[in-house]
């Protein structure tokens, strides 16, 4: 079966869901923050969440258009992929919620499926993150296009880019691909990491085998 | 081989999730699954592969003229296949606009394709993708959140699949059953059941797919709730309706063709 695709564009997801909880902590902060810069308080919380200037919403309403501007072109998606992947520095430094590649965020500990919930349902790190950051792009670019189609070959993708490329490679993926690399490269003959869901065991899993060259046969 | 293809013009009702579930419940009990997704939004695609928008998709396969199966990819699950969609395809519609017998490229596409089960994700309206759809499968499952909302319009896609019925010559079109997706025990939700159970009686699945957060969390990780989570409660709502599905609609031995009823 042919399985060569080669282009890879991104989306844009939106921000999160303003419930009417979180509307109004926001109204509440927002309202508090003004008294307080009348004030003069000294509590931290007021002073992070200052209401935003001019600049702020401007800027603000370019990433946007450039937000979907990325989500409609495809190239442009990639680029700005590349770039973010690629640089040293923040982008936008002023800004305490620059954009983040989700494919990016660290993989999460073997509970991740049963991770402790508050009463609303959220996790806590998702609801301490809401709490402190007031815009945040959140940029979905999948897994990159050198992997090619269907589930990764690591050992093609070793030869092509060399053990630091695919180490690389293998932190952008999630648990469904990593377990599909081990199911589908027999990487796995006892067994015994089918249930295993943490990602660094399975990317270990991985590049030992690639390392030691054991491709068993088909 | 039998074609399902997994329709309701509402949108946030559980069209994908069940689409990328029920085929991996599916592959579970042994059967080999190819997932359409031709949705533009492309989910099913994310859920199963991680990946965004790939292109070569199936819009070439619609719009375009490249063959379906140089686009069939190895999913993350087990013996499920799947032809990607990408955003290309929210366009689609009016592209195929001007193209003879439009509603009928995905039914010659798949044409003489060999698995068990054909699952086809579409997008939450009722243009010429969905149309296509509904062309090329021998049976609907319909999504129906249990909530307020779910119940405006729901005379529509009865009217819609009606008319498609007779537009089409889909006269062997049938639904094979109506899922709840959204469960969760509480007042709203037992009351909408009970109007869904007079409306769609005999046709209402024993499967109630419950609200939670493994289904999401799944998604993250792209792979289905059966692999991710599979004794959560929507795991095994999932697996009971693969099962549902499979007595239901059984598998043909013979490949693809919409003709075949």
């Amino acid at each position: 079966m042919s399985q060569r695709a080669r282009a890879h564009t991104t989306g844009v997801t939106p921000d999160p869901p303003q419930t009417p909880e979180g509307r109004k902590k926001r109204q509440t902060r927002k309202g508090a923050a003004s008294e307080a810069s009348a004030s003069g308080s000294s509590d931290p919380l007021l002073i992070t969440q200052p209401a935003p200037s001019a600049d702020a919403l401007t800027l603000a309403r370019v990433l946007r258009a450039v937000a979907e501007e990325v989500e409609r072109d495809p190239t442009l998606a990639q680029r700005v992929a590349a770039t973010l992947a690629t640089s040293a520095e923040p982008a936008l430094p002023a800004l305490h919620a620059a954009p983040v590649s989700t494919d990016a965020i660290p993989a999460e500990p073997a509970e991740s499926g049963h991770e402790q919930e508050t009463p609303t349902g959220e996790t806590a790190s998702e609801t301490g993150s809401r709490v402190h950051q007031s815009f945040q792009p959140r940029i979905v670019t999948g897994a990159p296009p050198e992997l090619g189609p269907g589930v990764p070959d690591p050992f093609a993708l070793r030869e092509r880019l060399g053990e630091a490329g695919l180490r690389a490679a293998l932190d952008e993926l999630r648990l469904g691909s990593l377990r599909a690399i081990i199911r589908e490269h027999h990487l796995d003959p006892t067994g015994r990491l089918s249930k295993q869901n943490d990602a660094s065991k399975l990317r270990a899993r991985i590049l030992s085998a690639v390392a030691a060259h054991d491709r068993p046969a088909r | 081989m039998v074609a399902i293809c997994i329709a309701n013009n509402k949108g946030g009702v559980g069209k994908t999730t069940t689409a990328v579930n029920l085929a991996a419940g599916l592959a579970r009990l042994n059967q080999r699954v190819l997932v359409v997704d031709v949705d533009g939004q492309a989910n099913a695609t994310y859920a199963l592969t991680g990946r965004v928008h790939p292109v070569p998709s199936l819009y070439d396969v619609l719009v375009g003229s490249r063959k379906i199966d140089t686009v069939i990819w190895q999913t993350n699950e087990e013996n499920v296949w799947l032809v990607p969609g990408d955003g290309r395809l929210q366009n689609a519609d009016v592209e195929l606009a001007a193209k003879a017998a439009r509603e009928w490229r995905l039914a010659r596409a798949l044409h003489g394709l060999d698995y068990d089960y054909i699952i086809i994700d579409t997008p939450p309206s009722l243009g010429v993708l969905t149309q296509n759809a509904l062309a090329a499968a021998h049976r609907v499952l319909i999504p129906i959140s249990l909530t307020e909302f779910s119940l405006i319009g729901m005379d529509k896609l009865d009217a819609t699949i009606e008319d498609l019925r007779e537009q089409l010559d889909l006269e062997d079109l049938e639904i094979a059953g109506v899922v709840a997706t959204f469960y969760e025990d509480t007042t709203t939700a037992r009351e909408t059941w009970g109007i869904l159970e007079k409306k769609f009686e005999g046709q209402l699945l024993e499967a109630r797919i419950p609200k939670n957060l493994d289904l999401e969390k799944a998604h993250r990780e792209h792979e289905s709730v059966l692999s991710f989570a599979p004794n959560s409660a929507s795991g095994q709502a999932y697996m009971q309706l693969a099962r549902e599905v499979k007595r239901l609609v059984p598998a043909r031995t013979r490949p693809y063709n919409r003709r075949d009823s």
